[in-house]
């Protein structure tokens, strides 16, 4: 898998569990991180969100007060949000098809299935950035193209491969980027 | 921005492709970032078992609260929550099993509909969550946690469908 420098990122983490929350800003500063703010419930996460304009947000599903769907539908409202497009993590113990279609009809960009490991967090937050989808309006939605959206729970061959390694896509970004520099 | 009668696809304005470089040469070699964060989580590890303590903690504070409340209201939701919690984070703190058994609360919760809940049951399922934590049974290879995981989910399998069939 190629490496990134992803300091240049900076990432709001929301999730109502202090430990998460720790683990997670944990991850990310050992991936090169050096802005990690964080949220414990969905108010606090959209008030950081309008003043201080992170790059990505990692969300959990399950919180108290407004949980991290209601954040999402929230942060892709084009009417009241200052960046509509944000990439959008959502971490979550559920992993019922139900839910990710949920999770996906809201705008959610990746669904990481908890428990979270280093591998699959930076293989989301690449994919998020890696391989950005354009958003679709309709009457009812504004997200990332649904299409592309993938199952976590999916047994087949699968196109984004969550293990980047055999993702030919990906590496295709990559090679563009370094062509690039 | 391209659009049909019906809808409109729209390219992002930001690309954050300009704001991550790939590392290339010395720079790669020198720098895994997972293996880099996968250390870190080892030796963050220490920790866990504290905090998994603190987590059962909640578990067990807010189960008395919800059977306080009869599992009704705000006070289950808060257990639910809980026990949500430690079904998503105990693996990665190195306690799957526990993160399992805890998911049986979220199971029965799920199921109940109008149903009365089997508090005996629930009330187990928390004896055993603290009882694995206490003596750091961390998997399926820990007999005990294996022999009360299994008895317990197959309790729980039951209940579910009788609770799923009372709604019928």
């Amino acid at each position: 898998m190629s490496h990134f420098d992803l300091s240049s990122l900076r990432f709001l983490v929301v999730d109502d569990n202090v430990h998460m929350r720790r683990i997670v800003r944990m991850l990310l500063m050992s991936y090169g991180a050096r802005e990690v703010m964080d949220a414990e419930d969905g108010a606090l996460a959209l008030e950081i969100f309008n003043s201080q304009l992170p790059d990505i947000v990692i969300a959990d599903w399950s919180m108290p007060v407004f949980d991290g769907l209601e954040l999402t539908r929230m942060l892709r409202n084009t009417d009241s949000s200052p960046n509509a497009y944000v990439p959008i993590i959502m971490m979550t113990g559920h992993s019922e098809r139900k839910r990710v279609i949920e999770a996906r009809d809201a705008g959610v960009t990746e669904f990481l299935c908890k428990p979270i490991s280093a591998r699959d967090l930076y293989v989301r937050i690449l994919s998020a950035v890696l391989k950005p989808r354009p958003f679709i309006k309709t009457k009812n939605f504004f997200g990332p193209d649904r299409r592309r959206f993938v199952n976590p729970n999916f047994g087949g061959n699968d196109r984004r491969a969550t293990n980047t390694e055999d993702d030919p896509e990906l590496d295709a970004v990559t090679e563009e980027m370094q062509r690039a520099g | 921005m391209s659009a049909s009668n019906s809808y409109e696809v729209i390219e992002p304005p930001s690309d954050l492709r300009s704001k991550v470089k790939v590392l290339t040469g010395r720079q790669a070699a020198e720098f895994d970032p997972v293996a880099r964060a996968e250390q870190a989580l080892t030796r963050m590890s220490v920790s866990f078992p504290l905090w998994m303590n603190e987590e059962v903690e909640t578990l067990s504070s807010t189960h008395k609260e919800a059977k306080a409340a009869g599992f009704k209201g705000e006070a289950t939701e808060n257990f639910y929550r809980s026990a949500h919690n430690l079904r998503g984070q105990a693996a990665t703190m190195g306690f799957p099993v526990v993160g399992n058994t805890a998911g049986l609360v979220c199971e029965l919760i799920e199921a109940r509909g109008e149903e009365e809940l089997p508090a005996a049951l629930i009330a187990s399922i928390i004896q055993a969550v603290r009882a694995m934590v206490r003596e750091d049974a961390k998997g399926l290879s820990n007999e005990m946690a294996a022999a009360l995981f299994s008895e317990l989910r197959g309790l729980t399998a039951s209940e579910v469908a009788r609770l799923e069939a009372a709604q019928e």
